[in-house]
């Protein structure tokens, strides 16, 4: 298993999603709130494929097929959900970005943090 | 009013997608579907990840680097047999003459780990990854044929005792370590 090591920000989008989504998290539903997590970038499905398969390798979220539904042509949808060391992942990215925030609010002051990031 | 992808869209692009992981992404392509040409365009740029994803998972770079050291010798050892061997044998590009066909034939091998199926590899599996790779190799010469460049062919390769002993070792390499999906261990707690 690889190191579970620091989280890119892409991987901490994906985890994000992943933790809002809960039990409804596969590939179309993950690519989406990924793309509003990262508004204005665009996400391709691709590199969200990608990048769930690197944090299943690194021990971080799990997966398993679900059953054939009609509304996907009769295919299985892999669902994907955080594991406890993801969860700790995530929580040391969120402690983090809250330290950034918190810091460049300080310097850039009360305005800005409250119009957020444009 | 739903629209469905092309039957033949569908068929072509999930005999191109790695059977690791061609249900789910059909089935999220399928679900996203709002016409034809979105469908191929979504289709195009999801397949090169994935297989480049499926390559990276299934592979060990230990034993990339062995077979890749064997399959270089292998052409070594197939082309020592004529003048005193390619190298001294006053050919232009021997070194270049060399990487063709072993590149090749690594690129198929690559193709044949994204491609490996999940379940465990058996020795009808792992010997047609060896004709595969040859095919690979060969179709190179024939392309080279072809077009006429000849002062890119490997010359005279036939081959020897080495050649023999170089693919028993890439057969053996793949059959003790198969290329497969290495289960994470909180999959395998799942299960």
């Amino acid at each position: 298993m690889a190191k579970p090591d620091a989280l890119g920000s892409f991987e901490q989008v994906i985890l994000t999603a992943l933790l809002v989504l809960r039990d409804n998290a596969y590939g179309v539903t993950i690519r989406e709130k990924a793309e509003e997590l990262a508004h204005p970038k665009k996400v391709a499905i691709g590199a969200v494929y990608v990048t769930l398969d690197r944090l299943e390798e690194k021990g971080l979220v799990s997966s398993w097929l679900s059953d054939p539904t009609p509304e996907r042509g009769g295919r299985a949808k892999r669902c994907y959900r955080l594991e406890p060391s993801g969860r700790r992942a995530l929580e040391e990215a969120a402690v983090t970005a809250k330290r950034i925030w918190d810091s460049t609010a300080n310097v850039w002051g009360r305005d800005w943090a409250k119009g957020g990031a444009k | 009013m739903r629209t469905y992808p092309p039957q033949f869209a569908e068929g072509l692009v999930g005999c191109l997608l790695p059977p690791g992981c061609r249900e789910e992404i059909l089935g999220d392509l399928f679900e996203t579907c709002r016409n034809p040409l979105e469908y191929g365009v979504s289709a195009l740029a999801v397949i090169p990840r994935v297989i480049f994803s499926q390559i990276r998972r299934n592979t060990d770079s230990l034993i990339f680097l062995l077979t890749a050291s064997a399959l270089a010798y292998s052409f070594i050892a197939g082309s020592a047999g004529m003048s005193g061997g390619l190298a001294h044998s006053g050919l232009s590009h021997p070194l270049l003459r060399l990487a063709i066909p072993s590149v090749a034939a690594l690129v198929s091998l690559l193709l044949c780990n994204a491609f490996a199926p999940a379940e465990e590899r058996r020795l009808h599996a792992v010997t047609f990854d060896i004709v595969v790779t040859m095919a690979a190799a060969a179709i190179t010469q024939l392309v080279l044929l072809a077009f006429l460049q000849r002062g890119l062919m490997l010359p005279g390769w036939w081959p020897s005792e080495g050649t023999a002993l170089s693919w028993i070792a890439i057969i053996l390499l793949r059959a003790v370590f198969p290329p497969g999906v290495k289960v994470p261990p909180t999959q395998r707690s799942l299960s």
